[in-house]
């Protein structure tokens, strides 16, 4: 019984001309945004491994110079991309593109591509991903809105009841006509789209193809629960609106307040509750803090006399030239892990701070499925915060890494030389750039990903669990009349 | 004639629920959005006067340390003098470039909380200066912000959707259309009381709302005499709220039942304020590619490379002039060493600059493209104007950078002549080191780019309406 509803609403959808506008315009729109996504993915990804392996030669063939130059001379990070992000930009316009690593300073990743963009810019970008959490939601209502009071309308409810339909059948079968229909347009799409998409993109590096398939298949799954909340949501809300018109205001007031308002009002009582501080107020707090360092390249001021004499007590010797290791080694390397520890609680509170805002957000998505489905597709994607601040962290830590080959370099080489002459005297060469390692990032696998966002995963499953109870519950109850 | 209608009309709409629902939440959201762009407006504001005052601290610290040095009360340590120019110039001293907000900034956030409005100035090029963006979460960034701007570019005209959609059609499928027609008045004239009644009740309110709320949480409007900006936003939002109700007189005249004219202008409203804007986007930046980033930062180590390979000069310089003793070395590598770099770095830039130059050049002609492409969509149109307005557009962060490289040059000027003679700077010079002041642009350029805007929704609304009304004129009465 219901497979004959199902093929009956397949059969009438498939003669509507409005469903069949509206689809080509989906398709057509997920082609261009796969094709541009595929594009400009492949072009950023060659030039990231051309600029890493060019930025590799430079650091190996800076010249002999004292270890400490070399650190200024430093290393940028590029943050990777994986093959997902071409569906799901995300976040990717707000992040920083590049990390500058050098001595004393940890930098944030510079260059967001928004501060360039045209305000045309802050209506979205159309991605795979935005046609998919906003367009194709909209092609459900238009398919479900009218399924119920419609019938109702038209008198032919009654003549349905009185065949003897069992009501969840015909519900059932409506959703899967509904269901059929969606499937009809977006899989064969989304699949020459993805195929083409694949093509485009061309040759991964295997670090970029971690558990790739297993994101995939969490990413569709994700989306069909997507959609099959909306197609339970639109029939309920049919059964239960008293006329068509009525069930298409309702619904569509479900798609702007689920899809517009409550991601920005969620963003701004997440701000609310966590307020993020300026830049300011951090890079303040920074300056305070690596002032109490030992101000390597100052021998006047008092934390840089404390600590010589610290290091002449300890060594029990009167002179910095009879250190057993070079003074400016090793004045640059505490003020180094001081810092370290100063940039830790600065940016680390502000990380916190921002997966704390996440959290309120995520909370949030209780009120709408498109915020728990905007986070996880991000994730998945590799375009969301946590990522990131996983490339973030892991140039940190490739910088520190860095700065302390370096300095032990030079508390060995300038042994027993004054300070002026450890830094500018002494000099080291590839042999000594060589021991660090290049710069080399793996993106969080799948169960990080699931694990981090367990809370979207949770509330849609929420969702869908729900509103197929609703959907069962309201068509045990549909009034011939309303 | 018409006022007896809209008398009629108010009676009829004052019975309904949706007025006593919508109304409110519609007041409730412009009050929000006017106070969330003054608070970002303050937060913009409190930056940029503590950036400056950050600045002002360094320099009088540099003055107060020379003053010491000169009465005898430091001991004179020639690395910490605070007038060695190079070291000043590069790392010592800096200025704060800061872009104060204008008066009317919380009209839209725009660009503003993606492009930082201070910079530090030093004398290495802008690119490579530490970015000074804000931290803010980059999730806030990319869901955009509620500011009255998105109040009333996205949700305004559903409210007028809303009210507007079954104008006629609802007359129709009452059954009081049959009366209506046999009434000495004609159909155009009845809808015209019908929207003129809901014209000055939606667009009225977002007007008074606005204005009033944007003096009273921004008296500086009035004061720095910015109050033609907000009669301009006032004008701008009167029109394109006046192309939604044209649109729903059009699509009256159709003759279509209600819920398929409530679909049309969904599908409207979806296409012009959410899906061609980001069309539009993804198109200036498909054809006007931005080199990226990477590649700058490329180009600037291999300008470094070459030039330093030209000019066949050592960095390794200080270490050979040791031979002559620390103290000496010192003094020399400090003086002599910057004479040598500085021109250098210069030269690297200069090898460097193409890529610049085309970044520049794609950016301008992707924003040349948007220009025109944003024509199609009014609620672009209506965006990109209040920007303007509101001084956060990209033109307007444009032209701050731009000033901030010009200063940079003087920046550079300054300390290079006296790097060139070898020598440090007089106390003259410390005292007076040319300081960054921010020049807003003229009302009168504003003014220049909006012109556009307000002639193109000029247009959208009018050839809504005139179409509207023509067609409203073969209108039959019977359902298509």
């Amino acid at each position: 019984m219901i497979w004959t509803i199902a093929k009956k609403e397949l059969t009438e959808i498939r003669r509507d001309g409005r469903f069949l506008w509206t689809s080509l315009i989906i398709v057509a729109l997920l082609f261009i945004a796969l094709g541009v996504g595929a594009q400009r993915y492949a072009a950023d990804r060659d030039l990231r491994i051309e600029a890493s392996q060019e930025d590799r030669d430079s650091w190996l063939n800076q010249g002999d110079k004292g270890p400490h130059a070399a650190a200024h001379y430093g290393v940028y990070g590029f943050k990777p991309a994986t093959p997902l992000a071409l569906f799901d930009p995300g976040l990717n316009d707000y992040t920083g593109t590049l990390q500058y690593l050098e001595a004393h300073k940890e930098n944030q990743a510079a260059f967001k591509p928004a501060a360039d963009a045209t305000a045309l810019a802050r209506f979205g970008d159309l991605s795979g991903a935005m046609v998919l959490q906003l367009l194709v939601p909209l092609l459900i209502i238009l398919l479900c809105f009218g399924m119920i009071s419609g019938e109702r309308e038209d008198g032919t409810f009654r003549q349905l009841m009185s065949m003897g339909v069992p009501r969840t059948k015909l519900v059932w079968g409506k959703a899967l006509g509904v269901t059929g229909a969606i499937a009809i347009v977006l899989v064969p799409g989304i699949l020459i789209a993805g195929v083409l998409a694949a093509i485009l993109a061309g040759n991964n590096d295997p670090h970029e193809m971690i558990d790739f398939q297993g994101k995939l298949l969490v990413v569709a799954l994700a989306y069909v629960a997507y959609f099959a909340i909306f197609v339970c949501v639109a029939l309920a809300i049919s059964i239960r609106s008293r006329s068509s018109g009525a069930a298409l205001t309702t619904l569509v007031g479900f798609w702007i307040v689920t899809g517009l308002l409550v991601p920005r009002i969620g963003a701004d009582i997440s701000k609310a509750v966590y307020p993020t501080p300026s830049a300011f107020e951090v890079e303040a707090s920074i300056q305070k803090g690596r002032d109490a360092g030992i101000h390597a390249h100052e021998p006047n001021h008092p934390n840089h006399i404390a600590f010589k004499n610290k290091m002449l007590k300890k060594y029990n010797v009167t002179r910095i030239e009879d250190l057993p290791y070079s003074f400016q080694g090793l004045a640059l390397e505490a003020d180094e892990e001081h810092g370290f520890k100063v940039f830790d609680q600065n940016y680390g509170r502000v990380r916190e701070l921002y997966a704390e805002q996440d959290k309120v957000q995520q909370v949030l998505s209780v009120l709408s499925p498109a915020v728990a489905i905007e986070g996880l597709s991000e994730a998945l994607s590799g375009t969301d915060v946590d990522f990131a601040n996983d490339f973030s962290n892991a140039a940190e830590a490739y910088r520190r890494n860095m700065v302390r080959i370096l300095n032990a370099d030079i508390m060995q080489g300038g042994k027993g030389m004054t300070q002026y002459s450890a830094e500018w005297g002494y000099r080291a060469n590839k042999s000594l750039w060589s021991k660090v390692p290049p710069f080399d990032f793996d993106p969080p696998g799948l169960s990080t990903i699931l694990g981090r966002n367990l809370v979207s995963i949770l509330v849609l499953l929420a969702w869908l669990v729900g509103s197929i109870f609703w959907l069962t519950w309201s068509a045990r109850r549909i009034k011939i009349d309303m | 004639m018409i006022r007896q209608i809209m008398k009629n009309e108010w009676t009829l709409l004052s019975r309904e629920k949706i007025l006593y629902l919508a109304l409110p939440i519609y007041l409730v959201m412009l009050i929000y959005g006017i106070m969330n762009g003054t608070e970002w407006k303050t937060f913009l504001y409190d930056n940029s006067i503590e950036a400056r005052e950050m600045a002002d601290k360094v320099f009088q610290s540099k003055r107060d340390t020379l003053d010491k040095i000169l009465a005898g009360k430091l001991k004179y340590s020639y690395a910490e003098d605070p007038r060695l120019p190079a070291q000043l110039a590069r790392y010592k001293g800096y200025e704060m470039a800061t872009k104060p907000p204008a008066p009317t900034a919380a009209i839209s956030i725009g660009q503003s909380d993606v492009v930082p409005s201070y910079v530090k100035v030093q004398w290495k090029p802008m690119f490579k200066q530490a970015n000074t963006d804000e931290i803010e979460n980059p999730r806030n960034l990319a869901v955009g912000t509620f500011d009255l701007s998105f109040v009333l570019i996205y949700l305004y005209p559903l409210l007028i959707i809303a009210l507007s959609y079954n104008v006629l059609s609802s007359e129709r499928e009452q059954g009081t259309q049959v009366l209506l027609l046999s009434q000495p008045v004609s159909v155009r004239q009845f809808v015209l009381g019908k929207i003129l009644l809901r014209g000055s009740l939606i667009i009225g309110t977002a007007v008074v709302v606005s204005l009033f709320g944007l003096i009273v949480a921004n008296p500086d409007i009035l004061s720095a005499g910015y109050a033609w900006r907000i009669a301009m936003m006032a004008v701008i939002l009167a029109l394109y709220g006046t192309f939604w109700f044209g649109l729903a007189v059009l699509v009256n005249a159709l003759g279509k039942k209600s819920s398929t004219n409530a679909l049309i202008m969904m599908a409207a409203w979806i296409g012009l304020v959410l899906v061609l804007p980001a069309a539009l986007n993804l198109a200036a930046k498909t054809l006007y590619p931005l080199p990226s980033r990477i590649a700058m930062v490329q180009a600037l180590r291999k300008g470094d490379e070459q030039a330093t390979k030209e000019s066949k000069f050592s960095r390794a310089y200080r270490a050979d002039l040791l031979r002559a003793g620390e103290e000496a070395a010192l003094k020399a590598s400090n003086t002599d060493f910057y004479l040598k770099v500085l021109p250098l770095e210069q030269q690297a830039e200069k090898i460097a600059q193409p890529i610049f130059d085309e970044f520049e050049n794609q950016r301008q002609a992707q924003q040349t493209l948007a220009e025109r492409l944003k024509y199609l969509s009014p609620a672009a149109v209506t965006q990109i104007a209040f920007n303007e307005l509101a001084d956060s557009s990209a033109g307007s962060f444009n032209n701050f950078n731009q000033q901030v490289e010009a200063y940079h040059d003087v920046w550079r000027q300054y300390f290079l002549k006296p790097v060139q003679e070898n020598r440090v700077l007089t106390k003259d010079e410390l005292w007076n080191i040319p300081r960054f002041q921010y020049q807003p642009e003229s009302g009168s350029t504003i003014f220049g780019r909006i012109f556009g805007d307000v002639l193109a929704l000029l247009i959208f609304a009018g050839a809504m309406l005139v179409i509207g009304f023509r067609l409203l004129r073969n209108y039959s009465g019977a359902a298509r």
